[in-house]
């Protein structure tokens, strides 16, 4: 019988990686950069999400050993690399001068419902669609819109521990809504 | 801080919500409690789930060109990456590691940590290749610019379009700075090849007036970086890139990119 060799995973690929292989990295980019680049677009756009994610990359290739397999996949640790820099950037640009803005769209800025209806994934979106509203609201303006608590408490004209709480709990009844039945997540 | 008050910050964690101060003390609290462990690596799959849901958009074929030319240039310029663990004996860092707002230390050891890999690697190379003293300084400085690059403290100001003619639409650059580290990086991207005899310098304009900031060469991507040591750019007021023939004193040619924009 003819026996296929498998395709190595990511974790395997990313042994290559830190053997300074560059056949490697374009194996993880073929599989990994298209889900990185979106999220990176809805963040901060589509001449900054390249930028992005070429140096979120480059930042993992330069220390490898940063990548803990035994703590979850090569896929979602390279998304929350691409989150936590796309949240830096816009944070830096919120921060700058008004003469020095260049008029760049601010995620938080649309409407939540909006966000909601252009995801990807049904799941998630049935999922925040049964969260509370408020809840719901504070969920999707900090995560894609990267807004941190004190952002979320200023933009929304509520106290600062309102912010946080509804956060968390928001992001403790998405935990259960896709752990239930019927709302199996994503492999 | 008490623990119950921590706990309530982890789900902000995950998120990258919280400030610098409260993200410090999460990264540090993790490692030493099994309840708030347990509980971030729950949230992170709902993390994972939202960040997977993001509206699909391919990315264009010149970012995975640009990814695997830099990454040839990084694997060139450089031993095999080391092991952090081998060269960072600070528990704090090796906290972060294990436990990411991002996989990056972003705090207090960042800059002592980066300095030790840069010496590791430094040393690494010299006893390899048996390095003389130029190449060694040479890689010293690169890698401490990469750190640069790599951190996300680090400002990022964008480089606009100038008035060279002929520039692609997605023609731009950056000029990487932080406050108290003493290197910049200006890079250049997608730049139209320069014409036989001419080449791209970079500017700094400070209270003196302009200065040289040295030759940029670029790839056949359009991309070119400098490195500027023995300053932050706390006191650099405005950036360009301009095409000149010869070295001259101050910028004279066509700018291709600038800083501030305009």
């Amino acid at each position: 019988m003819l026996q296929l060799k498998a395709e190595p995973d990511a974790d395997e690929l990313w042994s290559e990686v830190a053997t300074a292989d560059p056949g490697a990295v374009a194996e993880l980019y073929d599989r990994h950069g298209s889900e990185a680049y979106a999220l990176a677009v809805r963040l901060v756009g589509p001449a900054s999400a390249e930028d992005v994610v070429h140096d979120s990359f480059l930042a993992l290739i330069k220390n490898p050993a940063a990548y803990d397999r035994q703590r979850g996949a090569f896929r979602s640790w390279l998304l929350r690399v691409v989150h936590n820099r796309c949240v830096n950037l816009l944070r830096s640009r919120r921060s700058a001068p008004e003469d020095e803005l260049q008029f760049l769209p601010d995620p938080a800025d649309q409407p939540p419902e909006q966000v909601l209806s252009s995801l990807a994934a049904s799941e998630v979106q049935s999922a925040l669609r049964g969260l509370q509203q408020d809840q719901r609201e504070a969920l999707v303006l900090t995560y894609y819109g990267g807004l941190s608590h004190s952002e979320l408490a200023v933009k929304l004209e509520i106290p600062l521990g309102t912010a946080k709480s509804r956060v968390r709990r928001g992001l403790f009844a998405l935990r259960d809504m896709l752990s239930s039945p019927g709302l199996e997540a994503r492999p | 801080m008490t623990h119950a008050e921590i706990q309530e910050l982890v789900a902000g964690y995950t998120l990258d919500a919280l400030d610098a101060s409260e993200e410090t003390i999460v990264a540090d609290h993790l490692p030493d409690c099994p309840t708030c462990t347990a509980e971030y690596h729950r949230l992170v799959k709902v993390i994972d789930q939202l960040g997977a849901a993001a509206p699909r958009d391919d990315p264009p074929a010149r970012l995975r060109s640009r990814l695997l030319a830099s990454t040839e240039e990084l694997f060139a310029g450089q031993p095999a990456p080391v092991s952090p663990a081998a060269v960072l004996p600070f528990q704090a860092a090796r906290r972060r590691a294990a436990y990411p707002r991002s996989p990056f230390p972003v705090h207090r050891f960042e800059w002592l940590a980066a300095a030790v890999l840069v010496v590791a690697l430094a040393v690494t190379a010299a006893n390899l290749f048996g390095s003389n003293r130029q190449t060694q300084a040479e890689l010293t400085r690169d890698n401490a610019a990469l750190a640069l690059l790599t951190s996300t403290e680090t400002m990022n100001d964008q480089l606009a379009p100038g008035t060279l003619a002929n520039l692609p639409a997605d023609a731009h650059g950056h000029w990487f700075h932080r406050a108290s580290v003493m290197s910049q990086v200006i890079v250049g991207e997608f730049l139209p090849p320069p014409p036989t005899g001419q080449h791209y310098e970079v500017w700094l304009l400070r209270a003196s007036g302009w200065a040289s900031a040295g030759r940029m060469d670029t790839d056949a991507t359009g991309y070119g970086r400098v490195i500027v040591r023995g300053s932050d750019g706390s006191d650099v007021r405005a950036v360009e890139v301009t095409l000149e023939r010869g070295q001259p004193a101050q910028p004279s040619g066509s700018i291709a990119l600038r800083f501030p924009a305009g």
